[in-house]
């Protein structure tokens, strides 16, 4: 069957026309590289497959996930290819259309006309370039998908064709190392690449001046730099301005709106549907063993989470604004000076800003990075950022303590886990992770309007993902959870039998290793090994183990006689531990894939001792200041920073001397 | 006319490219080359961040930021 493959420039609208084509709803977004892998669906309007590969500014990859679209075009020899162009940035999007032409792939040009200040002469251009030529704008793709239903029926002749193995030579002289693999070429990169690559760019581009002439292009206003940015892109207002969006997000997300929201929705599923079913169960005398799985198990445990959906969603609302507007990529360019002294771009804030909302994800886009060792470092640092799954454990436990002031505490821990990535970006630069070479180009999209539409089906899509997690993952496991709490060994009911329940017994065994850190009870072990399979598992398995509603769960965990209890000290550190430990199966699954077992071992070690490390720092400064008072306790801080800086500064010292010593 | 580096130059100010120097290695030199910083092009840096590091910079209709590194590779007159 035909297939036909979305191809062009990054940033150009792929994902969009391939989701107005097949009717899916792959990630879209206004930064380049959002699309890192390949999708293929079925398109009922054109009648055939379509591709929507990442993009690429010519068929030189410069990072993996360019390499994923020229591997897909150059093994993909007789599928058309629909290759989507800006008029805003024309010229260059034409370099990577006369490269495909000059394959002899069978090319239309589709021109999307994001920017009305430029007029071109279509006819013309199609002639010239000898492919068949359609626009799209924004609204018009009703009539666009008609046009290039007609368009797709006939093949284009094409005279531009040259020996393939001619082009991929030519690449390979170009210094292209893509090129170089394939031809099995081991050469050095010599100074004739350099003057051969310029001449042949700039061969093309004189090509391609002369094509635009021909065709009336004209740029009636420049792009220019936006009013918007004069501000934005202050030197000294940038970071102030991203802080305060941040707080901004946080006090919208889990106070005021995302608060209201969840506490109602917590009503309503447990203390009116759940109350009732449970009722319901009791008059038409189901077992009691069954009526407590229920309740306990399923209501308690599920619907503690469900609660939290509306805060999820309103997360994932936001980091799609931010991420439609093109703030992302001016984010990138205020963080890049502070993000190069730790080993990394500015390229890597996308990822680290969606591991905000989910790791997994967050830990794919890694691919976009310009070297192996970036992605791999990238990819785990992912993890440090505090995922919307971990949301409802500090919005339970914090609430739990510190009322009010919660909202001070999640924004420390969201810092904390900059902070940390950032650490350990900067550990992994003495390891053999270190950068290459740091290189950050990088283009800068226009601002966009947000557009209510994709928001709201992005917000859709995230809140039937995370449903469907309840439903299936977090479901099961909540059972699997009820059932190891409520059985013996023996596989007796311990209600009954009085023995110690499996987890109890799981849960006392490693309990001992969690004394430092301020919180040994069984089930708050036992929550966190449930939670490395899904992180709302732990607030779940919280519910499930003292045996209450969601309602009361901040209630029980004061209360000393509950199985998982804790004081202002231990829950500080059991919050900690929480944000750092481990990340969730899934995101696991991703870095083997993406990085290999090693480093995905190597995240899974690194990040329990840091976890470690961190909580019994925290549980330990919090029973300080108990004990002694704040004062006391920030002076003692100040005294040990000192002595730190002191000791650090000594060993420095001493270790330039004794290499001025030496060289002299 | 005098030779500047392109991150040394005044800000808003068009200069044209002379040069693009080989000292960078050969994938940086591509993107450029793909993004148009080839001889002969106008090109204008609209803004440099707090440590100026990083300049965003308009070249054929597009704003492209990069690193200092990659910017005192492009020699421009003006």
């Amino acid at each position: 069957m035909d297939e036909i493959l979305i191809v062009g420039n990054p940033n150009t609208g792929k994902s969009t026309l391939f989701n107005s084509l097949t009717k899916q709803k792959v990630h879209t977004g206004n930064f380049h590289g959002v699309t890192v892998s390949y999708t293929k669906a079925f398109s009922k309007t054109l009648n055939c497959y379509v591709v929507d590969l990442p993009g690429l500014y010519s068929l030189s990859p410069n990072s993996y996930e360019e390499e994923v679209s020229v591997d897909y075009i150059l093994s993909h020899k007789n599928s058309k290819i629909l290759c989507l162009c800006n008029n805003q940035t024309l010229r260059r999007n034409l370099l990577l259309l006369t490269e495909l032409i000059e394959l002899g792939r069978d090319v239309i040009l589709v021109i999307n006309e994001i920017d009305k200040n430029i007029t071109l002469d279509y006819k013309k251009l199609g002639e010239k370039l000898n492919v068949k030529v359609t626009s799209l704008k924004a609204n018009n793709i009703k009539t666009f998908i008609e046009l290039l239903k007609i368009i797709n029926k006939k093949n284009n002749k094409i005279n531009l064709k040259i020996n393939e193995n001619d082009f991929y030579l030519n690449k390979a002289k170009c210094g292209c190392d893509y090129y170089k693999k394939l031809l099995k070429i081991n050469d050095k990169i010599s100074e004739q690449n350099h003057i051969y690559l310029e001449k042949y760019i700039k061969t093309k581009y004189n090509q391609i001046d002369k094509i635009l002439k021909y065709c009336n292009y004209k740029i009636l206003k420049t792009i220019g730099k936006s009013k918007i940015d004069k501000i934005i892109l202050n030197k000294y207002l940038c970071i102030p301005i991203f802080i305060a969006i941040l707080l901004l997000i946080f006090y919208l997300t889990f106070f005021s709106v995302g608060k209201f929201l969840s506490d109602n929705l917590r009503y309503l599923i447990q203390d009116i549907i759940g109350a009732k079913f449970v009722n319901f169960l009791y008059l038409n005398k189901v077992p009691d063993f069954l009526i407590c799985l229920v309740k306990d198990g399923i209501f308690s445990g599920v619907g503690t989470i469900i609660s939290f959906l509306p805060q999820v969603v309103l997360l994932f609302m936001f980091l799609d604004i931010l991420e439609q507007s093109g703030y992302i990529s001016r984010l990138a360019f205020c963080l890049d000076d502070a993000l190069k002294n730790v080993g990394l771009s500015g390229r890597s804030v996308y990822t680290l800003i969606m591991g905000f909302g989910c790791s997994t994800t967050a830990s794919l886009t890694a691919r976009n990075m310009s070297d192996e060792n970036a992605k791999v470092k990238t990819a785990l640092l992912s993890p440090y950022m505090s995922c919307s799954a971990k949301l409802p454990v500090y919005a339970v436990i914090g609430g739990a303590f510190f009322g009010t002031q919660n909202v001070v505490i999640i924004a420390l821990l969201y810092i904390l886990g900059v902070i940390v990535a950032l650490l350990m970006s900067l550990f992994l630069e003495k390891t053999k992770l270190a950068s290459k070479q740091q290189t950050f180009i990088m283009e800068f999209p226009s601002y966009q309007k947000i557009s209510l539409k994709h928001t709201l089906s992005f917000t859709f899509q995230s809140a039937t993902s995370f449903l469907t997690r309840i439903g299936s993952v977090i479901l099961a496991l909540s059972i699997v959870v009820w059932l190891l709490q409520n059985l013996s060994f023996s596989l007796t009911y311990v209600k009954f039998s009085g023995q110690k329940s499996i987890l109890q017994v799981l849960g006392e065994f490693l309990s001992p290793l969690f004394y430092p850190l301020g919180f040994s009870s069984w089930g708050a072990v036992s929550a966190f090994i449930a939670g490395i399979v899904a992180k709302e598992v732990i607030v779940s398995s919280i519910a499930i183990f003292n045996g209450v509603t969601s309602s009361a769960i901040s209630n029980s965990i004061i209360a000393a006689t509950s199985v998982v209890h804790f004081t202002p000290a231990s829950a500080m550190s059991f919050m900690v531990f929480c944000l750092l430990y481990c990340p969730c199966i899934s995101t696991l699954a991703t870095f083997k894939k993406e990085i290999g077992t090693k480093w995905t071992l190597f995240s899974i070690i690194s990040q329990f001792v840091i976890a470690y490390i961190l909580s019994m720092f925290t549980f330990t400064l919090f029973k300080i200041t108990e004990l002694f008072g704040f004062l006391t306790t920030t002076i003692c801080l100040v005294i040990l920073g000192i002595i730190l800086y002191s000791l650090i500064y000594f060993f420095k010292s001493k270790r330039c001397c004794h290499c001025k010593r030496k060289c002299k | 006319m005098k030779n500047f580096f392109l991150n040394e130059v005044i800000i808003g100010k068009e200069y044209t490219i002379a040069n693009i120097c080989n000292g960078i290695d050969i994938k940086t030199k591509t993107r450029l080359l793909e993004f148009g910083f080839f001889p002969g092009q106008k090109v204008c840096v609209y803004n440099k961040s707090l440590k100026k590091g990083v300049l965003l910079v308009e070249i054929s209709n597009q704003m492209i930021s990069l690193r200092k590194n990659e910017a005192s590779c492009v020699v421009v007159y003006g």
